[in-house]
């Protein structure tokens, strides 16, 4: 199957951060989460997608497309939307899909009214007066009754209100059925990410942390409660985290295996608790151990 | 990959499709400038120093507007953030770089043109002196050079400062200029000639003004058409 | 696409029935033909018989009298009609559509029949300068020129197609004053009682009249000209707003007579007031002859205008292939008829026939010629696409929209 997107090696550098040989692999109808914390490299990923901006080193390919040399084909395809992204405030959001519709043939009248109506938008009144939420939404709308084939999302739902976000995580599960469509998006909300995502990238400091199947990648960590005490540290591959209370131990461990419950015993210690994390945990046992180092 | 092929092609639908947002986008403006560019014509005609009031005025919303139009269209795009939304279209650096030059071009140029032919006819054909014609045409140009380093100045650096410092450096540089236009005495001398009289070096300052004008235009599209990307 | 920009025009507009428009179209097409009627009259006014090629050994104080009364509205007519067509297009089309059509019947027709008109003016003043034995005193002037080298060529002129251009500027600035919000003064113009209407709106053309001396000659300059833009831009604006009032013309019905005498009676003073005999350049009118010189032109200008379409649209308001044929040739024999009109006449000025048959011969032969060239060339050719648009096709869809 071809991948949507191919980053082979990327680095970009710019005087306050650099992108590290970033790999990532999005097979076509996957939807891939970018986590990250502020400043960690998603929105550079996402413009160096869009071709907007040219890798140092290493090679972008989008649908087939060499980026940024191919960006006018690539963005045929594709569905950007990006927090900092302004409509024409003086116009309307009719205008805005009128505009739209004229520059892509693939433009689905009936699915616009149909994500009008969904998200409760009225067409006629001036962008300038949007509210955030109104603002995502207007911004969905123009992308996705597009049907492109890949929709790039940075930051979907940040800021929103509950019932918007519920809104439009409803809708984007709605368009993640096509197999035939993939889609990537960054956030910093673990919450949403674990909700649709096939697979995470976690990125931190322009560095990869980790690019997985998302479910296997939450099966592979734990956090085992003990108590006890430890004579030496603790010998164990892929603690993230060690914290000590007195007696009592909180481990966070990745890559866990079960063989790894009788090592912890073996250096002295009764496990009381063996729990799975959820990615908000994960994310930041990841962040602080690379922060530790 | 065809890579090559598929930068030196540009997406003219698109480039269209943006040129027509400009000027839409810049309607009430257009609206504001062509009444009063109407009007100031329409008092040409009602004695002397309505003539000069109006030719003032006509000149005056052309500038304007060439200036307005830049800023609206280029800076502004860039600190409303909406050229985020016109780069995620598809459009390669070089359509957008040609999409500007048409629409800010067009919309200049058409109306001075008009500039050029109205003060052209209205000297021929009225009492005042025919050769004027030498002198107002190589200032009309002059506009139109004025124009050309503003929009030049505002691709290559897309920001509000560097384009108002260009725009009123130029607008204080017009009254020398038109100033030794008026004092050579191979073009200003004969301008209370009763016949158009056309020097050899109104042939050169013309030249230059038009060279200047293709340099600037050729050279910031080439030049911006190389940029593979965006930022 | 960018139509979003109507709304306004829009949520105004009540369209008229298609059955409520003959009487505006064969009244566009009567102030067209009545344009013929008043350039033949002006070869035998006295007051004009300096400055007119045509002048003829012929005159009558009468001709005077029926020509400059005609004059005081036939055009202003012609713009309250012309305002009201393009508030309809703008309701129908769009404000691009507006333009684009506008362009089309309008520009497109000035810039080609303004040069062809032209060359045949000026060849026929050639042959009449050599031909012609009893010279009208401006037809002497111009051999006396033409004998002397250095002469400064005439000033430019649009002639009888200065309405084309001039529209067209009003088309335009139907545009430009589409962004100002009109709701206020609109509210106002569509209460408005008959009574403060005919007393009131006058006075807004006072400014404009006083910029130009009396009567006003036709805005022929290519430079637009201010006091036209105040004159027949307000009759065109009128029109405009017309269209969306629909009982405005109504409301006049009772007041039709009374206005007629009242125009009758203003014409009266205004015709006592103004020169026997224009020269040019003309004698500015000392105060308060002038006041009351623009007020009469205001004021006759406009009662006549309201008298004129109460009058058509109780009289004229009927639909037959006839009326059909006159109002679509009016357009195309009006364009044509200035040079012919002219060529007829310098025929006649040697001929010793009394006024009365020199005038009916020079507008009937120049309205047969008009009407058989427009039935040869121009009815079912591009020229008449042209000009009145293609026949069946645009009457069946301006119908089916009206019923909509």
């Amino acid at each position: 199957m071809q991948n949507a997107i191919e980053f082979n090696q990327v680095c970009k550098r710019y005087p306050e951060f650099y992108l590290d040989h970033l790999d990532l692999k999005l097979p076509t109808g996957q939807v891939m989460g970018l986590v990250g914390v502020n400043g960690a490299g998603k929105s550079t990923a996402l413009r160096l997608i869009m071709g907007l901006i040219q890798p140092d080193s290493g090679s972008v390919d989008v649908l087939g497309y060499r980026l940024p040399e191919q960006q006018v084909l690539a963005k045929e395809n594709i569905g950007y939307a990006a927090e900092d992204m302004r409509l024409y405030g003086a116009e309307n959001l009719r205008w805005h899909m009128q505009f739209i519709q004229s520059i892509f043939p693939s433009w689905d009248p009936l699915y616009a009214e149909h994500l009008l109506k969904r998200f409760d938008m009225n067409a006629e009144q001036k962008t300038k007066g949007y509210s955030h939420g109104q603002r995502v939404k207007a911004s969905l709308i123009l992308l996705l009754a597009r049907r492109p084939r890949l929709v790039i999302l940075d930051e979907p739902t940040t800021g929103l209100d509950p019932v918007s976000r519920y809104e439009v995580l409803a809708e984007l599960a709605e368009i993640l059925r096509d197999e035939n469509r993939s889609v990537l998006f960054s956030s910093h909300s673990t919450q949403d990410v674990e909700q649709l995502s096939d697979s995470i990238t976690f990125l931190h400091k322009g560095k990869t942390l980790a690019c997985q199947d998302k479910e296997t990648y939450i099966e592979g960590w734990r956090r085992v409660l003990c108590s006890g005490t430890l004579n030496q540290p603790l010998d164990l591959p892929g603690v993230a985290e060690f914290k000590s209370n007195g007696s009592l131990h909180e481990i966070k461990i990745r890559g866990f295996e079960d063989a790894m419950l009788a090592r912890i015993h073996a250096q002295g210690l009764q496990i009381s608790q063996v729990e799975r994390m959820t990615l908000e945990q994960i994310f930041i046992a990841s962040v602080r151990e690379v922060a530790k180092q | 990959m065809n890579s090559i092929a598929n930068r030196a092609v540009l997406n003219m639908p698109v480039i269209k499709q943006l040129v027509y947002k400009d000027w839409y986008l810049n309607r009430k403006l257009l609206a504001v400038y062509v009444g009063g560019g109407i009007f100031s014509l329409s008092i040409i005609s009602l004695g002397e120093w309505q003539f000069f009031m109006g030719a003032i005025m006509f000149i005056t919303m052309l500038v304007a507007m060439g200036n307005h139009q830049l800023s609206v269209t280029m800076i502004n795009e860039r600190k409303e953030q909406t050229l985020a939304f016109v780069m995620s279209l598809p459009v390669s650096p070089a359509d957008y770089a040609m999409a500007k030059f048409l629409s800010n071009m067009v919309l200049f140029f058409v109306p001075w043109s008009l500039l050029v032919l109205a003060t052209t006819i209205v000297i021929l054909l009225t009492p005042l002196p025919d050769g004027l014609v030498a002198f107002t045409l190589l200032v009309c140009v002059l506009i139109a050079v004025n124009h050309c380093i503003c929009w030049a100045v505002t691709m290559a650096t897309e920001t509000e400062g560097s384009f108002l410092l260009v725009m009123i450096g130029l607008n204080c540089l017009l009254n020398p200029a038109l100033y030794l236009l008026a004092r050579s005495p191979n073009i200003g001398g004969h301008n209370l000639n009763g016949d158009v009289v056309w020097t050899t070096t109104a042939t050169l300052v013309l030249l230059c003004e038009i060279l200047a004008i293709v340099l600037l235009l050729v050279g910031t599209l080439y030049f911006r058409s190389r940029k593979k990307v965006f930022y | 696409m960018y139509s979003t920009e109507h709304s306004h025009a829009n949520k105004m507009v009540r369209p008229y029935e298609i059955e409520r428009l003959h009487y505006l179209d064969n009244l566009r097409a009567l102030a067209m033909i009545g344009g013929v009627f008043f350039h033949a009259m002006l070869a035998y006014s006295p007051a004009l018989h300096n400055l007119w090629l045509t002048a003829d050994r012929e005159q009558s104080v009468f001709i005077d009298i029926v020509a400059w009364f005609s004059h005081l509205f036939r055009m202003p007519l012609f713009f309250v009609i012309a305002g009201f067509f393009v508030a309809y297009l703008v309701s129908k089309r769009g404000m691009r559509g507006m333009l684009f059509n506008r362009t089309k019947r309008v520009l497109l027709p000035f810039i080609i029949f303004l040069p062809l008109c032209l060359w045949a003016i000026v060849a026929s003043l050639m042959s009449a300068v050599a031909t012609v034995e009893y010279k009208s005193p401006f037809l002497q002037m111009v051999a006396q020129a033409m004998a002397t080298p250095g002469t400064p060529p005439p000033p430019f002129s649009t002639m009888h197609l200065w309405f084309l251009y001039n529209l067209m500027f009003f088309c335009v600035l139907t545009w430009v004053f589409s962004y100002i919000n009109w709701s206020r003064l609109y509210k106002l113009f569509s209460a408005i009682k008959p009574l403060p209407f005919v007393l009131l709106f006058p006075l807004l053309l006072i400014p404009g009249l006083l910029l130009v001396e009396s009567p006003f000659p036709a805005p022929d300059k290519l430079l637009p000209q201010l006091w036209a833009f105040g004159f027949f831009g307000l009759f065109f604006a009128l029109g405009y707003w017309i269209f969306s009032t629909q009982d405005f013309i109504d409301r006049f019905q009772p007041y039709c007579i009374a206005l007629f005498v009242a125009s009758l009676i203003l014409y009266a003073a205004y015709y006592f007031y103004i020169p026997k005999e224009f020269t040019f350049p003309s004698t500015p009118f000392e105060f308060p002859q002038n006041i009351i010189v623009k007020l009469c032109e205001a004021y006759i200008s406009v009662w006549m205008t309201l008298v004129c379409l109460v009058a058509g649209k109780r009289y004229v308001n009927s639909h037959s292939r006839t009326m059909r044929f006159f109002s679509d040739s009016s357009y195309w024999i009006y364009i044509i008829h200035l040079p012919l009109l002219f060529a007829v006449q310098y025929q006649l000025m040697d001929k010793d026939w009394g006024l009365l048959a020199k005038y009916s011969a020079s507008v009937g032969i120049t309205l047969l010629i008009g009407a058989v060239s427009y039935l040869l060339l121009v009815r079912w050719t591009p020229i008449g696409w042209m000009l009145n648009g293609r026949k069946r096709a645009v009457n069946k869809t301006e119908t089916v929209a009206m019923k909509q």
